[in-house]
């Protein structure tokens, strides 16, 4: 099997390929920049919770539409902004931290999820809602995934440095008159409409893995904001890329061998990145001399 | 001209004279960044949907 074979020809002979990689490329630029914006923000754990609180909302839409694109995605969106706000509601009225606050609610979700779907649909229902298939991305899912990257850069673009400054010096944003609740809560929403559009490729269970396994792997190899975000998402998209091929190659599950990529990146990132990596950290420089 | 505001690193790219908001300077050039990449990934999705002859 020649080059063009092994990595290209796959997309150019196959539209369903085509459309899952340009899927992958559409998480990989909304997603990477939110994932490292979670990071920083020590909210790593929160995006988890959030994928998962999508899953209710999205087996309403399931119960009352069936498989509608729409109908699953806007139940989605509700039931994760709905789970942030109560998670953040009962953070500030009791003693309970927000970690939490969200671990519990994204348990009730998940189990409610779960519970709506199997009662309602088959099996095979469950596992594309658990799971997704990025193969099975139809133009108007490539439509929607595409438009929320879209917007979720133009919004970063104009609030992008709030939310930076907010992370690391939140009385300077005070000072200077910052929105801070409302653009915690614009990041939110931005975190749970990216989720969305994970959900449709990789399920509720994995959405999270194409947001989180690049920002944390991009830690070890950037240090500027810019350079996390874009390193995020280059090794999110290069994952999508190798993930598809190892899948059509080797008759694997595409969702499962794209986040195991991307996992493999970190793992070598911990390894051998070039900043605080094992290798940095353990393996003696030479010493500067005159 | 660009001037330092001193805090935290962030540059005030207002001219002199002109306040400028720490939160909103460079928007501009973000949003240029931003709708050129949208920009490409509508041309990929358009190749990807079979639009593109």
């Amino acid at each position: 099997m020649d080059l063009y074979a092994a990595l290209i020809q796959p997309f150019i002979e196959f539209g369903f390929m085509r459309r899952a990689l340009v899927a992958c490329l559409a998480l990989s630029l909304g997603c990477g920049p939110v994932g490292v914006l979670l990071v920083l923000r020590r909210m790593s754990l929160v995006g988890d919770a959030l994928s998962h609180a999508v899953l209710p909302g999205a087996a309403i839409g399931f119960m009352i539409a069936g498989l509608s694109l729409v109908v699953m995605s806007l139940g989605g969106f509700i039931a994760g902004i709905a789970v942030a706000v109560l998670s953040g509601f009962v953070a500030r009225v009791t003693p309970q931290r927000e970690d939490a606050s969200f671990a519990a609610f994204y348990l009730i979700s998940l189990a409610l999820g779960v519970l709506i779907v199997s009662t309602r649909g088959s099996n095979v229902d469950l596992m594309h809602v658990l799971f997704g298939t990025i193969l099975a991305v139809d133009d108007a899912s490539l439509l929607l995934v595409v438009s929320i990257a879209t917007l979720t850069l133009v919004v970063l673009a104009v609030i992008g440095r709030g939310l930076i400054v907010e992370c690391f010096d939140p009385g300077f944003l005070r000072a200077v008159g910052g929105p801070g609740a409302a653009l915690h809560f614009a990041f939110l929403v931005l975190v749970v409409m990216n989720l969305v559009a994970g959900f449709h490729a990789l399920g509720t269970l994995m959405a999270v893995g194409l947001m989180m396994l690049p920002a944390v792997a991009a830690r070890f190899w950037a240090s500027q904001i810019a350079t996390l975000a874009v390193t995020s998402s280059a090794i999110a998209f290069a994952s999508g890329y190798t993930g598809l091929l190892l899948s059509y190659h080797a008759s694997l599950p595409s969702g499962p061998a794209i986040i195991l990529v991307a996992g493999g990146v970190y793992i070598v990132s911990v390894v051998a990145g070039p900043r605080g990596s094992l290798w940095a950290r353990f393996l003696p420089r030479r010493h500067l001399e005159a | 001209m660009r001037r330092p505001i001193g805090v935290h690193g962030f540059a005030d790219e207002a001219r002199p004279g002109v306040a400028a908001s720490p939160l909103s300077s460079g928007v501009v050039a973000r949003l240029l960044w931003a709708g050129g990449l949208a920009t490409l990934l509508w041309i990929a999705a358009a190749w990807a949907m079979g639009w593109l002859p």
